[in-house]
């Protein structure tokens, strides 16, 4: 595609479904974060294409094409190239093969005009009328009383079917090729139907083109290269003006410009024969005249309609694939990933791993010192006397005094440190059980401890905001989390007094 | 100050930080948990728009020794103006040494340029542990918003909004669990309060991700009109021998009906979370059942697969075909008589014979039998539960918080006339008239998409 001008419209053919089926088909279980973005990148590349939903899908799907190897839509395209050709040739058999019995001459009886006429045309007349009720829209089918069986039952008997038997003669690649299209076809019926029908129909005429061809053909053959006579003999109570009324009617389109391949009623009432007494006495010579209005009636009324149904099936077809590239399931999410900003909120990577925690000293039961020093750390707003009762029932303990600490400088901590240790009395710390635990406080726990020696229980007491606003010893999730921080600090001392343990 | 926005979210342990970094993110793989000290390191999130960053988001680990560091600082302190150097100091000298790893590494990003954004948890009271955190941060000269996060209600947030503007001059309360698409998007654009050059960005990313979200609600139509689709005309169907008593396999067979849409509606609501990046929701919630009566049909099978009524169909054709012969022999003084009688002859000889073709075999093989088939639902309501269901998903799921890690759970069924109500006449029969076609068996999901657009988005409009 050039910057300049605006890009052809993308043939939407069976390969691109194909392949586009597969492509949303794969994309199904990735991340839908990863197409968004791949798809975006692509589709801010296929900007100049903006304003074509199809055709920026079908560039979308062309970015995609791995180039190693044909794709499967290309195999699937070459599957069915390979089935049509193979009922081309069943039809040039079958045209060359009619066209050989119809008008065999074996010098005693004539070519029986009547004959070529109710194969090559009347034949034809009623297989073309089940070509189009076989065409007939597919919203037909709900409305006219027995049409679907109908179509059903004639979809059997068609040409096309034929199709679904000779795969067995496609190499593996293309028969595998051609099943997955098939499965496709069946998984997504309502979404295939009319493609499936138009397709059916144009390996149908192509059956269809094949015969009439070849037996134009084989008959202008035998009509070059051997003497054919020609009569006409019916049991019907048809005479010749009847006859040759019928005949002007067949070859009025082309009487104007072609005379002489208009039977006259004198080479009708000639050419007439009987089987029996008298038999067949017509002057061979003379009856060849009527080769050109049969082979003009092979051509018109067998050929030419259906060379016109080829095109007519192969245009729909076209458009029936046409859309059903553009409703695809998925489709109108990759064009909502091509055309819609990419956003991204999250993170890039992963995030890292929480520290591990230094290693556990077996919890056990806080011992009962008989005195201890309170200490209300970082601002717990708790009375001496409210403090004295919590100490007594929870440890059964004296208060020998309170301290304030946790809320000033290093200096201030460090002097209460040396405060505790001077006291040598069990200190008891009461923090917010709100408040998680922070590595300030653990540090000046190991500070404390080295202050004040093995053996000196040093207890940990969180308080909740219980009823009414009082604090008291916490229980649940909170002193769970202050429990296992303590229990990480590797001080055998070190307890947790929460309401969870003295219960 | 210049370059892209980048907001560092800062403050105590566990006060929320994550879950404001995860719910403004959209992103739940951020790390949140009860223990303190979850966040280690910092993490960027970056809002990119085409690949291009509008904004970033850095979660960073709370303080754990914020007065020790603050003590060295103020040692070092020697006027105002200096303040920043002091702590540019710090992070230099204690970078790497273990000593203040915490405070290290959320202040680096502060240091380079990021906006502050302290967030305090308005359910717990104020405390003076607290001021250290905030001197640290007054001390680094960055623009500076604080977000009250009531985590488990907002019994002090009047407390710690008083507290908070002696130190901030934007304090507002964002519930990072509970938070509306809306008030989501009000913050962001509160974000570009802080500094003037950062509002326009921050406006466009906003923009940008309101947008967005009008996309996200046709991304869920299509889900919805998909799912829709397989409901309308779902079947399931099992070829029953001669002699095998339909009864006995019904109940199986409507089983396998009900679970494969039941399996179809969970694909649904998992693609619906997805779309609003919720990859790890888990669903607490009763599976539909489907009462319906007239669920079962048989059907008869013949050689080839035709039905019965295509049998009757070739039978009736090959007869009208006799007839045309019979009709031109005639010169059409019968009156098309042959063809019709020769159809319905055909017709008639084929009914009769497809009785007869059951005890047939061929090479031990039957050559017909009959189908049992459970479903289509034919009940009119069916699109409708499961619609209604659908939406009731989607309403909680678009009102979702990225930091909302519990069970969604869904009450039951939503009441089918609420949302149908609120649908208008005009958008009903529409709905009935596309449920129609594609119970005809035409392909109308892509209509049924845009029809439902509208309705996902009214259902995300009341929570956000």
């Amino acid at each position: 595609m050039t910057p300049t001008g605006s890009p052809p419209l993308p043939r939407v053919d069976l390969a691109r479904v194909v392949d586009l089926t597969a492509a949303l088909e794969a994309d199904s279980g990735v991340d839908p974060e990863t197409l968004r973005q791949r798809d975006r990148t692509l589709g801010r590349a296929l900007a100049v294409r903006a304003g074509d939903a199809t055709a920026r899908v079908a560039a979308w799907l062309d970015q995609r094409r791995s180039g190693s190897g044909p794709s499967p839509g290309e195999r699937a395209v070459v599957a069915q190239r390979v089935l049509r050709a193979l009922v081309a040739g069943a039809g040039v058999a079958t045209g060359v093969a009619t066209a050989l019995a119809v008008f065999s001459y074996d010098g005693a009886h004539p070519v029986n005009v009547v004959q070529v006429l109710a194969v090559f045309v009347g034949l034809q007349a009623l297989l073309l009328a089940a070509t189009a009720v076989l065409a007939l829209p597919e919203a037909w089918r709900r409305r006219v009383p027995g049409l679907a069986a109908l179509q059903d039952v004639l979809r059997l008997a068609s040409p096309g079917r034929w199709q679904l038997a000779l795969r067995r003669l496609l190499r593996s690649a293309e028969r595998d090729a051609f099943d997955r299209l098939l499965g496709l076809a069946r998984r997504h019926q309502r979404l295939y139907g009319d493609a499936q029908k138009w397709a059916l129909l144009v390996a149908s005429q192509i059956f269809a083109v094949a015969f009439h061809f070849s037996a134009v053909a084989a008959a202008g053959l035998l009509v070059t290269f051997s003497d054919l006579a020609f009569g006409w003999s019916t049991t019907l109570s048809i005479d010749a003006r009847e006859l040759h009324r019928a005949a002007e009617l067949l070859a009025a389109p082309w009487s104007r410009w072609l005379p002489e391949a208009t039977p006259t009623l004198a080479l009708i009432q000639e050419t007439q024969y009987f089987r029996g007494a008298g038999g067949f006495s017509v002057d061979a010579p003379r009856s060849t005249a009527w080769w050109r209005f049969l082979l003009a009636c092979m051509a018109s009324y067998g050929l030419a309609p259906r060379l016109a149904l080829l095109a007519l099936a192969a245009w729909r077809q076209r458009v029936a694939l046409r859309r059903v590239f553009a409703a695809l399931p998925g489709v109108a999410d990759l064009r909502d990933r091509l055309d819609s900003q990419w956003i991204v909120t999250g993170s890039d990577g992963d995030e890292a791993e929480p520290r591990a925690a230094p290693a556990r000293v077996q919890a056990q039961n806080a011992p009962r010192p008989a005195r201890v020093r309170a200490v209300r750390w970082s601002g717990v707003t708790l009375a001496d006397a409210e403090i004295r009762a919590l100490v007594s029932a929870a440890l059964g303990s004296d208060l020998t005094g309170v301290i304030d600490g946790g809320a000033g400088s290093s200096r201030s901590d460090a002097a209460l440190i040396a405060e505790l240790a001077a006291a040598g009395e069990a200190p008891a710390l009461l923090v917010k059980a709100w408040e998680p635990p922070l590595a300030e406080l653990l540090d000046w726990l190991g500070e404390l401890r080295l202050a004040l020696g093995a053996g000196v229980p040093i207890l940990v007491l969180p308080l909740a905001i219980g009823a009414g606003g009082r604090l008291a010893l916490a229980a649940g999730r909170d002193a769970r989390i202050w429990t296992r921080r303590l229990d990480t600090a590797g001080d055998p001392w070190l307890f947790a007094v929460t309401a969870e343990v003295s219960a | 100050m210049t370059g892209v926005p980048a907001f560092a979210v800062v403050g105590h342990p566990n006060k929320g930080k994550s879950s404001i970094v995860s719910t403004l993110a959209h992103d739940d793989s951020v790390r949140i948990a009860p223990e303190p000290g979850t966040t280690t390191e910092c993490r960027e999130y970056p809002m990119r728009v085409d690949g291009e960053v509008q904004y970033v988001l850095i979660d960073t680990p709370g303080f754990q020794r914020a007065r020790r560091a603050l003590d060295w600082m103020r040692g070092r302190e020697t006027h105002a103006g200096a303040h920043r150097a002091v702590v540019e100091a710090f992070v230099a000298e204690h970078r790497g040494t273990g000593r203040f790893p915490d405070e290290c590494e959320l202040l680096g990003p502060v240091l380079d340029g990021a906006g502050i954004l302290y967030v305090v948890d308005g359910a717990r009271p104020y405390g003076p542990e607290f001021e250290a955190e905030m001197e640290i941060l007054r001390w680094t000269g960055q623009p500076s918003m604080a977000l009250v996060n009531p985590i488990g209600g907002d019994a002090h947030v009047e407390e710690w909004r008083t507290a908070l503007q002696q130190y901030f001059k934007i304090v507002r309360v964002f519930d990072a669990h509970a938070a509306s698409f809306q008030a989501r998007l009000d913050l962001l654009r509160g974000f570009g309060q802080l500094v003037e050059e950062w509002r326009a960005p921050l406006e466009a990313a906003v923009q940008a991700i309101a947008l967005e979200r009008g996309r996200v609600h046709a991304r869920v139509a299509r889900v919805l009109a998909a799912l829709l689709g397989d409901v309308l005309v779902h079947t399931a169907t099992r070829r029953l021998d001669p002699d095998t008593d339909p009864a006995l396999v019904r109940e199986s067979l409507e089983q396998e009906w009900q679970d494969a849409l039941r399996q179809r509606e969970r694909d649904a609501r998992r693609a619906v979370e997805r779309v609003y990046r919720h990859r790890a929701i888990e669903r607490e919630e009763r599976p539909f059942e489907l009462c319906e009566q007239d669920l079962f049909s048989t059907d008869h099978w013949y050689l080839w697969g035709l039905s019965r009524r295509q049998l009757v169909a070739s039978g009736a054709a090959g007869g009208a075909v006799l007839g045309i012969a019979v009709d031109a022999a005639a010169h059409g003084v019968s009156l098309l008589m042959g063809s019709l009688v020769g159809a319905a002859v055909g017709g008639a000889g084929a009914w009769w014979s497809s009785t007869r073709l059951a005890g047939f075999r061929v090479l031990s093989l039957p050559i017909s039998g009959r189908l049992l088939r459970c479903g289509p639902a034919a009940s009119q309501n069916i699109p409708y539960v499961v619609l209604g269901r659908a939406l009731y998903h989607h309403a909680r799921v678009a009102g979702r918080t990225h930091a909302d890690r519990g069970a969604l759970v869904l009450a039951g069924d939503s009441p089918r006339e609420n949302w149908i109500e609120r649908l208008g006449t005009g958008r009903r029969k529409e709905l009935e008239r596309i449920f129609r076609a594609i119970r005809g068996g035409e392909e109308r999901i892509a209509e049924l998409a845009v029809c439902l657009t509208p309705i996902v988005a009214g259902g995300d409009a009341p929570g956000g």
